[in-house]
């Protein structure tokens, strides 16, 4: 199949109200509106989702009869009939206000989870879906000439790409956990790898300054804690080791063409109330979006939840993987709530193969890795199958 | 061992020992997280609609309080916050009842099953103390636990866990 041929669908929420309200836009570009049941019976249901999913204990011990429920019945009031799903490759999805974070490609279709049966990713706009296909360098080359079989991947060689990689938990005790799991998805890329999970002292913990070298790879896998402010979604961001190096310098241009040398320091001090185990600061969106543009094509959130999306005035989510589609990443793979190490590490495996060795465009090696994985012990555990999401574009 | 076998060694791996038998030694935050799935599973066992370990404050110290006062012991309001915040009083009640929790075998083997997926999820959570309470509330009221085989087990920490509240605020009982 060739990537030109790929036929790409949308669905765009919309809360009215009496209804939630989602238009389709078909591969042709043709539009047709659909209408789930009413809202005032959907909404205090995907209260309840969304509670569940955010009690990492009732995750961890695969307790979730409101996600099943969702998943089993009511979850596909929406969507659209199978028959105009059936029509398209890859599904792009922009919810609105409470439809944030919902796992949609978790809803069983005659018994198989949406995201087997088609390549999906979120996004929640679609101006920042089409700011995120503009910037990304894959979408420069002859798409003609980018074949790929999806069934039976022909894995040949994967092009080498420049990319940094990391782990570290700042504060617990499964720091050694995080770096393989980073260190695994090391050896999976060809190319200028840089690894801060090898080793174990402190030059060997991912820092604010390895994050933010990642901006001018293809590939940034952070495998570290997220930290939401409630109250304020610039200073939410990532939890890392200090710099052993100290306290660097930053020239900052002044008039008359002087420099002035500031000590750069991050811009928000460690939250008081965690309490870390190692010397650690947060890389907060607010100095991600002060210094830095990415051009990565994949951004790799591994941690927890760090695409849960709460909402801020404005239906703006306030997520890590959105922030990093802010900042320039082209597509962003990030769990939605909390994982479990021995099943991303299987996640991992499938869609890197898929991706880089496959060829597949991400929303397809995204399919492909949810169409193996359903086949194995994870098929009954929606709430393992469903942690990762695809964000951005797809190709 | 806190009445507990062996055999409730979830790994073959003899460097790896059971929680219980850790209790004494683990720090506070790890002492929370077990307290955090054990009124987990005891909540999925204790067949009542309120959801304990999701109540507000006020309303789990006056289900706490009220509780007490069903079984003879009376504290005040100061004394009902001790329990249900971070200090050596709630860390010593807490270690105590699970202590005593890890007396039920089969209980304790679903904990600590349930506890080490938790071990395995890559998350952080800011867990309260308030859970503390909970597990008290529980304490008290389950009087009787369904195994995994249907059958029905007495679970009798009521009184146990009313002395140790009564010895370790000094008050007359316990």
């Amino acid at each position: 199949m060739k990537v030109t041929e790929i036929k790409v669908a949308a669905l765009v929420y919309t809360l009215s109200n009496s209804k939630i309200v989602f238009m389709g836009i078909d591969g042709m570009g043709n539009r047709q509106f659909f209408a789930s049941a009413e809202a005032r019976d959907l909404i205090p249901k995907l209260d309840s989702l969304h509670e569940e999913l955010n009690d990492g204990v009732a995750v961890a011990r695969g307790k979730l009869p409101a996600l099943r429920d969702f998943v089993e019945n009511w979850g596909r009031q929406l969507l659209p009939p199978k028959s105009w799903i059936e029509n398209a490759d890859v599904l792009v999805i922009v919810p609105q206000g409470i439809l944030h974070n919902i796992p949609l490609h978790l809803v069983l279709i005659n018994q198989q989870p949406l995201g087997t049966l088609i390549g999906i990713t979120y996004s929640s706009s679609m101006s920042l879906l089409s700011r995120c296909m503009n910037r990304n360098p894959e979408r420069k080359r002859d798409l003609d000439n980018w074949q790929f079989e999806e069934e039976s991947p022909q894995t040949s060689e994967s092009k080498p790409r420049k990319a940094v990689v990391g782990g570290v938990d700042v504060l617990g005790s499964k720091d050694s956990v995080f770096k393989g799991i980073a260190s695994q998805i090391a050896e999976y890329l060809e190319g200028e790898v840089t690894d801060f999970s090898k080793g174990n002292t402190e030059f060997n913990r991912l820092n604010r300054y390895g994050v933010k070298a990642g901006a001018r790879a293809n590939i940034l896998c952070v495998v570290a804690h997220g930290y939401i402010d409630p109250n304020n979604q610039r200073m939410s961001g990532l939890l890392l080791a200090r710099d052993p190096m100290g306290v660097r310098v930053r020239n900052i241009p002044l008039h008359g063409g002087r420099y002035f040398d500031f000590r750069d320091l991050p811009l928000l001090h460690f939250p008081s109330g965690l309490r870390k185990n190692v010397d650690a600061e947060i890389l907060t969106s607010a100095e991600l979006e002060i210094d830095t543009t990415f051009d990565s094509e994949l951004v790799l959130l591994l941690g927890c939840s760090t695409a849960t999306d709460r909402i801020f005035p404005g239906d703006e989510p306030a997520s890590l993987a959105e922030t990093f589609l802010h900042v320039g990443a082209c597509s962003v793979l990030a769990s939605s709530w909390d994982i479990d190490a021995d099943f991303i590490k299987e996640w991992s495996k499938y869609f890197f193969n898929g991706w880089l060795t496959g060829h597949l465009p991400k929303a397809l090696a995204f399919r492909q890795t949810m169409r193996e994985l359903a086949k194995g012990p994870w098929k009954d555990r929606p709430e393992r199958l469903g942690c990762m999401v695809l964000k951005g574009d797809w190709l | 061992m806190h009445g507990i076998e062996g055999g409730l060694v979830m790994s073959k791996n003899k460097e790896r020992k059971n929680i219980w038998s850790q209790l004494d030694e683990l720090p506070s935050q790890e002492v929370l997280k077990l307290v955090q799935v054990t009124v987990a599973v005891l909540e999925d066992k204790y067949e009542s609609t309120e959801k304990l370990s999701k109540a507000p404050p006020k309303l789990l110290k006056n289900v706490l309080r009220t509780s007490l006062e069903q079984k003879g012991l009376k504290i005040d309001n100061a004394q009902t916050s001790v329990l249900i915040k971070e200090n050596e009083t709630s860390l010593a009640l807490s270690r105590k009842l699970l202590s005593e929790i890890a007396c039920y075998p089969e209980l304790a083997k679903e904990v600590e099953e349930e506890y080490q997926k938790r071990e395995k999820m890559m998350s952080w959570e800011l867990v309260g103390w308030l859970l503390a309470g909970a597990l008290l509330v529980l304490a008290i009221k389950v009087k009787e636990i369904k195994t995994k085989k249907g059958g029905v087990k007495f679970f009798e920490l009521s009184d146990k866990a009313v002395a140790a509240v009564g010895k370790l605020l000094g008050t007359g009982k316990g």
